[in-house]
């Protein structure tokens, strides 16, 4: 059925250059789990450490809406590195979401490679489009 | 209720709702919004924010598998996010004006959608359409290995127009309301595009992690993702999901369908009698 010989789009077994879908499943399985690990140890240390509080009037603090204002990265950094629970939580959910960018990324690289121009475009399109969230999202 | 107690209901929810959602072949979150948003009373707007990182992780968990097996055409699933990523834009942009009764109206209709494609049987692929030049410079058709016929099946990509409208909108509607956008995507690649069922579900996955990464980063930006309402959720819809699909092949179908309609029942009349109030 292929008349193309450019590698084909979904792992035919043949040896070609980077195999796109292992380089890909390995990037969103570290993704995942380095993610993953920051937001539980982040849980587990926010009430270990007692930051959460004990009290309803704290879990309504917790969940009212406008209290998770958006992080500044450098006051993020230096709360990581002074063990603050919620800023692993909060570290772990960017990583998560930046997860899907860093696939887009690493794509548009290996079509890169395989030389092959549409696809560098397209994916150098929605990477755009997903920087451009970031930055719209911050404005407001 | 006290943070812990809190917590850990979160996470019974979040676990209950990624256990249906898998079960039900929906993502966690047309499950996680109404009970968060209704059931613990959370902001819905916050409950949507919670909910598009969770299905970002059940995306990424999934596809992660789908992808090494060869189940997920790439250039299709690349191609296909060009819509939904401006779709999502669209959507999370929207969602920060739009008044929290009509988030209830709309998400009152996707459900019942939802719930209504579920109930009829499945359409079959429309076969012979016309050719498509445009997948064909993209070069856009696949191969698969089926293990249920235990031989690689091949297949044409059609209409691949039909395929970039219906993934804006569902684009939008992840964007929105906090979900994947699979209950449009995988109808629009097999019955539209003419992909197998399998490989349409593995590469809407994939999608989806793209498509929910873009609404994410919006709430996330806004400071609407709260860590402790996201964080229980994120890590409960993973472990239901998990242990949905390791229980999929020992549940009978219809009492998954049964129940799932039953949930999509109540929850359509509960946020109608919101939207509406």
């Amino acid at each position: 059925m292929k008349t193309d010989p450019t590698p084909a789009p979904s792992g035919s077994g043949k040896p070609s250059a980077p195999r796109l879908e292992v380089v890909i499943s390995t990037l969103l399985r570290i993704g995942m789990g380095s993610s993953f690990v920051l937001i539980a140890a982040g849980t587990l240390r926010s009430f270990l450490a007692g930051d959460a509080g004990s009290t309803a009037e704290a879990t309504r603090r917790l969940v009212s809406p406008g209290t998770g204002s958006p992080v500044a990265f450098h006051h993020l950094l230096g709360a990581l590195a002074h063990g603050d629970g919620s800023a692993w939580v909060t570290a772990g959910l960017f990583l998560l979401i930046a997860t899907p960018v860093l696939r887009v990324l690493v794509s548009a690289l290996v079509f890169l490679r395989l030389r092959d121009r549409a696809y560098v475009l397209i994916c150098a399109v929605v990477l755009a489009l997903l920087i451009l969230s970031f930055i719209v999202g911050k404005a407001g | 209720m006290t943070p812990l107690h809190f917590t850990l209901t979160l996470l019974l929810f979040a676990y209950a709702a990624g256990l249906l959602g898998s079960l039900a072949g929906l993502g966690g979150g047309i499950i996680v919004v109404p009970a968060l948003s209704m059931v613990l009373g959370v902001d819905i707007k916050n409950a949507i924010a919670a909910s598009i990182v969770a299905v970002v992780a059940t995306s990424i968990t999934s596809s992660a598998v789908y992808v090494r097996n060869g189940m997920t055409n790439l250039r299709v699933a690349m191609l296909l996010e060009l819509s939904t990523v401006t779709g999502a834009l669209c959507g999370a942009l929207l969602g920060g004006f739009i008044p929290e009764r009509f988030l209830y109206l709309v998400f009152a209709c996707v459900l019942s959608y939802a719930g209504w494609s579920m109930w009829r049987r499945p359409a079959a692929p429309a076969a012979g359409a016309a050719s498509d030049p445009l997948a064909e410079r993209l070069n856009l058709h696949g191969d698969y290995q089926d293990a249920a016929l235990g031989r690689r099946v091949a297949y044409q990509v059609r209409r691949t127009k039909l395929g970039l409208a219906v993934s804006w909108v569902a684009g939008v509607i992840s964007g929105l309301l906090g979900v994947g956008g699979g209950a449009l995507n995988v109808p629009v690649m097999n019955v539209g595009m003419g992909m197998p069922i399998k490989v349409s579900s593995a590469t809407s996955s994939f999608m989806i992690g793209v498509t929910a990464a873009t609404g994410a980063a919006i709430y996330f930006m806004r400071g609407q993702v709260l860590p402790f309402i996201a964080a229980p959720v994120v890590i409960g819809v993973l472990f239901g999901a998990k242990t949905g699909t390791r229980l999929m092949g020992r549940i009978k179908g219809q009492w998954i369908r049964a129940v799932f309609m039953v949930v999509i029942a109540v929850t359509v009349v509960e946020m109608l009698a919101k939207g509406l109030r």
